[in-house]
């Protein structure tokens, strides 16, 4: 990029060129028509062309090296090879499972997936589906099981949190005993995740994000599954928070993240150690999402009631970090 | 080889640099991005002031359509309303610009304007205080005068645009025909309006709920000026209808926009037989807007992809206009 050119931290790639570059790329035939479905952390585009649609990510500069990229799409395509409904990537004309472009920002990799016809399974307000929800990422655990890989992707929330909470910190300035608070917290986390036994919390590829925004229900009943953008390898019972995480923010009732712990158990049961594991887990999960929150707002602009109400995410932190012996 | 690019987000922490290098603000200077659409809005804060600055999209307007937004902004400052005015940078000038890789981008720091944005939730007395505010606004635009003008033609930005809505819309060709004809003939209608009869001036040209404030003194201020121009005064009332009946769908609570526009500014013969006209104008312009630039910003909140909605209202404001 020439000198002159003012840097930028994101950018929306041009549809019609992008459309051009997969037609060249999958040997598509006929009429490719790229359109913009949401512009976020990822852009994600539906592709429309002769044997379409498909669904297309470009991820964003730096979320993942090709290596932890290439773990991504071997650990989806082997979920859907187990049987689980899951956004499959393409292959190109040449074998490989993604390409990337040089954005301006940076290396952006891109993959063209297969379309789940569904609707977003937004209502797990209510404990029978919180139940069939968990029940569902047992199932993705299990089918995981055997997953293998040459590549290498860790959730590793234990080298993301201590890089995101000094931004979540920044936004309490002058709030000394608030700062402080947090950095107990990100502490006991951390030092939680650091002497976890592996052997007693097994661990294995995650999905890293499943809440009810990232799960659809399918025209046959079915439940999908979608964004792994977070996937990696992680205990599998932490894997439980970010429903937690979710329905928190919610303002749900204890009782959906109950239901939603007892669908898992009755298809993959917890160790005694996982249960637990659960309130730490809980904490590390409200940290995490909240700091980095705090550390992309100036790349995607504002999560609509974040920055103006930053204490309800506090609250929620003060709450949980008590649930697991933090104070 | 870099990839084509048809919107950036310019880096905050450079935007700051740049910030405190153009402008005299106290130190220390910070941007934090508040909205990323069409535009977008960053908060500056700078030595415990709070100043908005605006990034435009790029390959948009020329140079000269942004100094007249300023301009007229400054105008409006001038003559009492609660308007962000731009603040000028150390060298007197109200904008500066940047190469993006996508192209030139404007950009302005604007005063911060305290208040909380309009929502659907707006009482009828709230509409009647916006349309009474729009009116105070065309009226303290009178006297404005730029060296060079922005004229806002809306037939000419409908029928550039009208094709990036027919993309759109290929599978729906009754849909299509209708916004073919219905074009076609408002442009008839437009060619036939005596300027003479209907007055014509600096208007906001986005006077939407969302653009308009409650501020904290109780005072109606007023943000977004991208779209503002030389226009008829009649047609800027229509925007607010636009984003109602998509949103509020209470005509209660346009009438009482109306009514507070008129207690301030009645509307003329010409203008008020004009409205039902201008209101499918203000439906097709919106739509065929949103089409050209869905693929830079992407799908907008409480759109879920179905036109459905927009064109059954178009068609029922064509036959309330007599243009079905």
């Amino acid at each position: 990029m020439p000198s002159d050119v003012f840097p930028v931290s994101q950018s929306v790639l041009d549809a019609d060129v992008l459309a051009a570059e997969l037609t060249r790329r999958y040997e598509l035939s006929g009429e490719v028509r790229c359109l913009l479905l949401s512009r976020g952390m990822n852009d994600i585009y539906r592709v429309e062309h002769a044997n379409g649609p498909h669904a297309l990510k470009v991820a964003r500069t730096g979320k993942s090296s090709d290596d932890e990229f290439a773990y991504e799409q071997a650990y989806v395509r082997h979920l859907g090879e187990r049987g689980i409904a899951v956004p499959a990537p393409v292959p190109l004309a040449n074998g490989d499972l993604f390409f990337s472009v040089n954005a301006p920002e940076g290396k952006r990799q891109v993959v063209m997936m297969g379309w789940l016809e569904g609707t977003p399974f937004t209502h797990t307000v209510d404990e029978e589906n919180a139940h069939r929800l968990g029940a569902f990422l047992a199932d993705i655990h299990l089918a995981a099981l055997d997953f293998k890989t040459g590549h290498r992707k860790a959730v590793a929330s234990e080298t993301k949190l201590p890089e995101r909470l000094p931004y979540l910190t920044t936004m309490f300035e002058g709030r000394g005993g608030d700062q402080a608070f947090l950095k107990r917290a990100g502490d006991a986390a951390l030092s939680f995740m650091t002497s976890l036994d592996r052997t007693e919390v097994p661990v294995g590829a995650c999905h890293g994000d499943l809440q009810c925004a990232n799960a659809m229900e399918l025209a046959d009943g079915g439940l999908a599954v979608f964004d792994f953008s977070d996937c990696g390898t992680d205990p599998f019972a932490k894997d439980i928070s970010a429903f937690y995480w979710r329905n928190d923010f919610e303002g749900r009732p204890e009782a959906i993240n109950q239901a939603f712990v007892d669908g898992y158990d009755s298809r993959k049961p917890l160790s005694q150690a996982e249960k637990d594991a659960q309130p730490m887990f809980r904490l590390m999960r409200h940290l995490l999402i909240t700091s980095s929150m705090a550390l992309f707002i100036n790349r995607i602009g504002p999560v609509p009631g974040f920055d103006e109400n930053i204490d309800y995410y506090l609250d929620m932190i003060r709450r949980y970090a008590a649930d697991a012996g933090v104070n | 080889m870099v990839f084509p690019v048809i919107h950036s987000t310019l880096d905050p922490n450079a935007l700051c640099d740049e910030i405190a290098r153009r402008y005299t603000l106290p130190q220390p200077v910070r941007c934090r991005l508040m909205s990323r659409a069409n535009n977008d809005f960053y908060e500056v804060s700078a030595g415990g002031s709070r100043y908005a600055l605006r990034v435009t999209k790029a390959n948009f307007r020329p140079d000269g359509e942004y100094l007249f937004e300023q301009a007229y902004v400054a105008h409006l400052h001038a003559r009492g309303c609660h308007v962000p005015a731009p603040v000028p940078g150390a060298d007197g000038s109200l904008l500066f610009s940047v190469e993006a890789p996508e192209g030139q981008r404007s950009v302005t720091v604007m005063q911060w304007l305290a208040g909380v944005p309009f929502t659907e939730n707006l009482t009828s007395s709230d509409a009647h205080d916006m349309g009474a505010a729009l009116a105070r606004l065309h009226l303290a635009g009178e006297g404005f005068s730029c060296a060079e003008p922005r004229l806002i033609s809306t037939m000419k930005s409908l029928k550039e645009r009208l094709p990036d809505l027919l993309k759109m819309l290929t599978e729906h060709p009754d849909d299509c025909a209708f916004y073919e004809a219905t074009t076609h003939r408002l442009d008839e209608v437009y060619e036939k309006i005596d300027a003479g009869d209907v007055p014509q001036g600096p208007v906001h040209g986005d006077y939407q709920f969302a653009n308009v404030l409650r501020l904290d003194s109780g005072e109606i201020g007023m943000l977004d000026f991208d779209t503002c121009g030389i226009g008829y005064l009649a047609e800027d009332i229509l925007t607010f209808i636009w984003r109602s009946d998509m949103e509020i769908q209470d005509e209660a609570v346009n009438r009482s926009f109306l009514d507070g526009y008129e207690s301030v500014r009645p509307l003329n013969k010409a203008e008020t037989r004009l409205l039902p006209i201008f209101r499918l104008t203000r439906d097709l312009i919106m739509s065929v807007s949103y089409a050209m630039l869905i693929n830079r910003v992407g799908p907008v909140l409480g759109f879920d992809g179905d036109f459905g909605p927009f064109t059954d209202l178009a068609r029922r404001h064509a036959a309330a206009a007599g243009l079905d």
